[in-house]
């Protein structure tokens, strides 16, 4: 039961935290794949089922940009940071900063 | 790669029209690309059982097509707590309305067993034809997104005023000094004491067993004993709630016992009164039916509010609170 709690509060956690390391990872063009590599590499591990999702929602927001390049011999969307999401980027990095100040004080 | 195109195609399958060959072809683009690192890792071509290891983390084809649909739920915020308001006010009012106004109107039927079932079965139906009414209508609220302006802009004077919730697991002295007093009134009524003044011709209770005397004094007695305790102690504890559990069972069965010997009214008439200055046999059987049908709907409504009280001693014998909203908190006692 206890880890059940854990495992749930940990993915509330991370959930609102992805979408900002989403969009940082974005400020260089990437595809689906070495963009999951990528956060993972930072120890932000995200399954294809999450990010794809998440990547059409936030392009559907207006910020992000997508386009399909044959690279390798295969075809594969790219993403990138349109200007908006720039500004809300460096907003949401912020009002992150500014939690996260919070929270250092109050753990 | 045959399992990987049957994992894809299923999910394409689920995909809303229009989509699915973009989102596809993004899957499929990062599913072999996975395939490819995981063959350069091992150094050979990866096994079926591997396949499907990669797929299954991956996740069900349900689940994974479900994140792609524009609408994750049939009901969410702001509406969800409505919906819910509205279920609750079909669970404890329109359920019961529609029960007790169906069984008081079968007790008139010819056959009232049959009627009584077939009321208890139109009032289930239509409780559930409501829930699904309901559902019906919330989704398509939440569909349109529609803008539930008071919420927005209310005042505190627009608030309904609800029963105040008391602390559950206290007793009020008043209802443990009318219980007592009832009871007592009732004691000193059945053991002979005081007589109430008799109507002549009218029987009442007579068809009942001269068994039931002790059951009934017992349990009676036993009540008032803790209506007594409780009005000096005005607090539940789980020794008490069970003591009372154990009367409620007891009593329930004696309602139950009591109705085998329905009906429990009669009006003799002598050989003098005859119909041309007493009322005739057909006014008088009639008077009976009536006056044993509402003793009977009266013991019905008795057995309703011992099996309430049950469910809430239960609670409070497990340690729960007797009630769980302010609806239930208006039937407890």
């Amino acid at each position: 039961m206890g880890t059940d709690a854990f495992e749930n509060l940990r993915l509330e956690l991370r959930r609102g935290s992805l979408i900002l390391a989403v969009l940082a990872e974005l400020r260089t063009e990437q595809y689906g794949y070495t963009l999951r590599k990528a956060l993972s590499g930072h120890g932000m591990e995200i399954d294809e089922g999450t990010l794809y999702p998440l990547l059409r929602r936030l392009e559907t927001q207006g910020l992000l940009v997508s386009q399909w390049r044959e690279e390798d011999k295969r075809k594969k969307r790219f993403y990138q940071l349109s200007p908006e999401g720039a500004r809300i980027l460096e907003q949401l990095s912020a009002e992150w900063r500014a939690i996260n100040g919070s929270l250092e004080q109050i753990l | 790669m045959e399992s990987l195109d049957r994992y894809l195609n299923f999910i394409r399958f689920l995909l809303p029209r229009g989509k699915q060959e973009d989102i596809i072809a993004e899957l499929s683009e990062d599913l072999h690309a996975q395939v490819a690192d995981r063959e350069a890792e091992l150094g050979r071509p990866i096994n079926e059982a591997e396949l499907e290891a990669l797929l299954k983390r991956c996740g069900h084809p349900l689940m994974v097509a479900a994140r792609y649909q524009a609408q994750q739920q049939l009901i969410g915020q702001p509406f969800y707590p409505l919906y819910l308001l509205a279920l609750k006010m079909v669970q404890w009012v329109l359920l019961p309305l529609l029960l007790v106004i169906g069984l008081m109107l079968s007790v008139f039927r010819p056959h009232m067993v049959d009627a009584m079932m077939q009321a208890v079965g139109n009032a289930i139906g239509s409780a559930i034809f409501t829930v699904g009414l309901l559902t019906v209508a919330f989704a398509v609220l939440e569909r349109l997104q529609v803008k539930l302006h008071f919420l927005d802009n209310w005042r505190l004077s627009d608030l309904p005023k609800v029963p105040v919730i008391q602390d559950p697991s206290q007793i009020t002295r008043s209802a443990s000094f009318g219980g007592f007093a009832g009871l007592l009134f009732f004691i000193v009524w059945w053991v002979g004491l005081i007589r109430l003044p008799q109507l002549p011709h009218v029987h009442f209770l007579q068809a009942l067993p001269e068994g039931f005397f002790w059951p009934v004094l017992l349990v009676a007695g036993a009540e008032m004993l803790l209506h007594l305790v409780n009005l000096f102690l005005p607090w539940w504890t789980r020794r008490r709630a069970a003591f009372r559990l154990v009367l409620d069972v007891c009593s329930l069965v004696l309602l139950a016992a009591i109705a085998t010997a329905w009906p429990w009214f009669a009006i003799h008439m002598d050989a003098g009164m005859t119909a041309d200055i007493g009322p005739s046999i057909r006014d008088v059987a009639k008077l009976e039916q009536v006056v044993n049908l509402s003793l009977l709907v009266s013991l019905g409504v008795m057995a309703l509010s011992y099996v309430a009280r049950l469910v809430q001693d239960l609670r409070r014998a497990r340690g729960l609170p007797a009630y769980w909203n302010w609806l239930m908190a208006m039937f407890a006692n």
